[in-house]
């Protein structure tokens, strides 16, 4: 956890609680205030379509051999069609096999792949089918931006938080990979704003050439602050507190060196310090004889 | 859920519900209502709370969390369309219940920021500061967030990032680095 996080953690420890007197009240009342009745609002289930998430993947009775782009291209028919094959859901729990699962209604009020929401904030949906034995598996990527964000931020956003879902997958099976970063370039293929394209095709390029990318502190300080946005790859082959230093292109104008530690958690890297590059800190690293990997 | 549950739930979980209601609504007239409403919901949804060895209950403070983030969209969706006054007009005593009686300057210092920070969180749009307090507050994974609030886990780790983009932004403004 960052200083940052830190910070706003302890800002938020307050020493507060409700009275007894309350808490005697809830007690006393409860079960006798008047049930609400709660009409459950059934989302209109497009077609045979209903999917049912088991964790974070979504396995569907898979309505159309087509494919869900098919499907969702069809109904959204009139609406602004921004790319690949997504559409708006609404979920509840429900029991199933003794687990409680989350069911997934494909709605088709709003079938829409990137949904305006309140708070002048917009959500991007991203559905990819993974066929498999017997069901098929749909994995689920958004992100959320806010209306106005810059096309960097768009990119980025897309680009970070879809792949955060996306490696949490750990789809190592080559067959269900490759369907992944079809259906990622697919998309991409629909997509009409360049920010969303290129982060998806990107997406599907560093996917595709095991490149696991991961950002430091993503995505706020790629955009907000000091230029911290760093893109590196996986090296968690490396035994467990080995240091490293990588240098990587951030984008045109930017390359990094930042020194690296391999950690246990999430087993992913640990960032320590970046510098900018330049060739007289090149060299004083490479004159220290430290593991360098260089990523341009 | 029995009455027994409910005495259970409250003695172990009950003040993090209610800080979690605290936070969200700003005040403790409205935090009052919301825990009230929210366990009187967890009353009627909660099965059973199990007899285990595993007495945190952190489930069902989770659960009741979500309850309650629920329960405060909708008061804010009645009070838009009552046109009453915003939420971010009421008073929120951000400088309250930091417990320390002796205070050195550094630790003024720290109780400012930490009240500017609170001040900025509680100003930030619904969704984000759900994210935020869940988050940092209520210490849960980001999975269990957009469980939670039933959104995807992509969109939990948007939104905290731009909240905490917005708050750094906020901090720096007032010259905090």
């Amino acid at each position: 956890m960052s200083k940052e996080d830190e910070m706003i953690q302890e800002a938020l420890k307050i020493d507060i609680n409700a009275s007894d007197e309350l808490n005697r009240k809830i007690i006393e009342n409860v079960g006798k205030k008047k049930s609400n009745v709660y009409i459950l609002r059934v989302a209109a289930i497009a077609a045979s379509f209903f999917a049912v998430v088991l964790g974070t993947g979504i396995i569907a009775n898979a309505a159309t051999d087509n494919g869900i782009i098919e499907y969702v291209k069809g109904v959204i028919d009139n609406r602004f069609y921004v790319f690949g094959n997504g559409c708006n859901t609404e979920t509840s729990f429900v029991e199933m096999d003794g687990q409680n699962v989350q069911q997934v209604d494909f709605k088709d009020d709003q079938v829409v792949f990137y949904n305006p929401i309140e708070d002048g904030e917009t959500e991007y949906s991203l559905y990819l089918k993974v066929k498999g034995d017997g069901t098929d598996d749909f994995i689920l990527l958004s992100a959320s931006v806010d209306e106005g964000a810059s096309t960097e931020e768009l990119y980025y956003t897309i680009k970070g938080c879809f792949w955060y879902t996306l490696k949490s997958q750990e789809f190592q099976d080559a067959d269900k990979k490759a369907q992944i970063i079809a259906g990622l370039r697919e998309a991409a293929g629909n997509a009409d704003i360049d920010a969303i394209k290129n982060a998806l095709n990107d997406l599907a390029d560093e996917y595709e050439g095991n490149r696991r990318v991961f950002f430091f502190n993503f995505p706020a300080e790629i955009y907000n602050t000091n230029e911290r946005a760093i893109v590196y790859e996986d090296i968690t082959d490396l035994p467990l507190g080995d240091s490293a230093i990588i240098v990587n292109t951030v984008n045109d104008e930017k390359t990094f060196i930042f020194e690296i530690t391999v950690t246990e958690n999430e087993n992913l890297i640990d960032y320590n310090s970046g510098n900018l590059y330049s060739d007289e800190y090149y060299q004083e690293l490479t004159d220290k004889n430290l593991p360098i990997y260089d990523l341009r | 859920m029995t009455k027994h549950d409910l005495e259970k739930l409250i003695e172990i979980r009950g003040k993090d519900i209610y800080q979690f209601c605290y936070h969200l609504t700003g005040s403790r007239e409205d935090a009052d209502d919301l825990y009230q409403e929210t366990l009187y919901k967890a009353f009627e949804k909660i099965q059973k709370i199990e007899d285990s060895e595993d007495s945190s209950l952190i489930n069902e403070r989770n659960y009741c969390l979500g309850i309650a983030t629920r329960l405060y969209k909708n008061i804010i969706r009645k009070k838009i369309r009552r046109k009453e006054e915003s939420l971010d007009d009421e008073q929120f005593d951000f400088n309250s219940n930091l417990s320390s009686d002796f205070c050195t300057e550094k630790k003024v210092e720290e109780k400012e920021l930490y009240a500017l920070l609170r001040k900025s969180i509680h100003e930030l749009p619904i969704k984000q500061r759900q994210v935020v307090y869940l988050f940092y507050f209520a210490d849960m994974s980001l999975k269990d967030i957009g469980n939670c609030l039933r959104i995807p886990e992509g969109t939990v780790k948007s939104r905290l990032n731009t909240a905490k983009g917005s708050l750094k932004i906020k901090l720096e403004e007032k010259g905090y680095e």
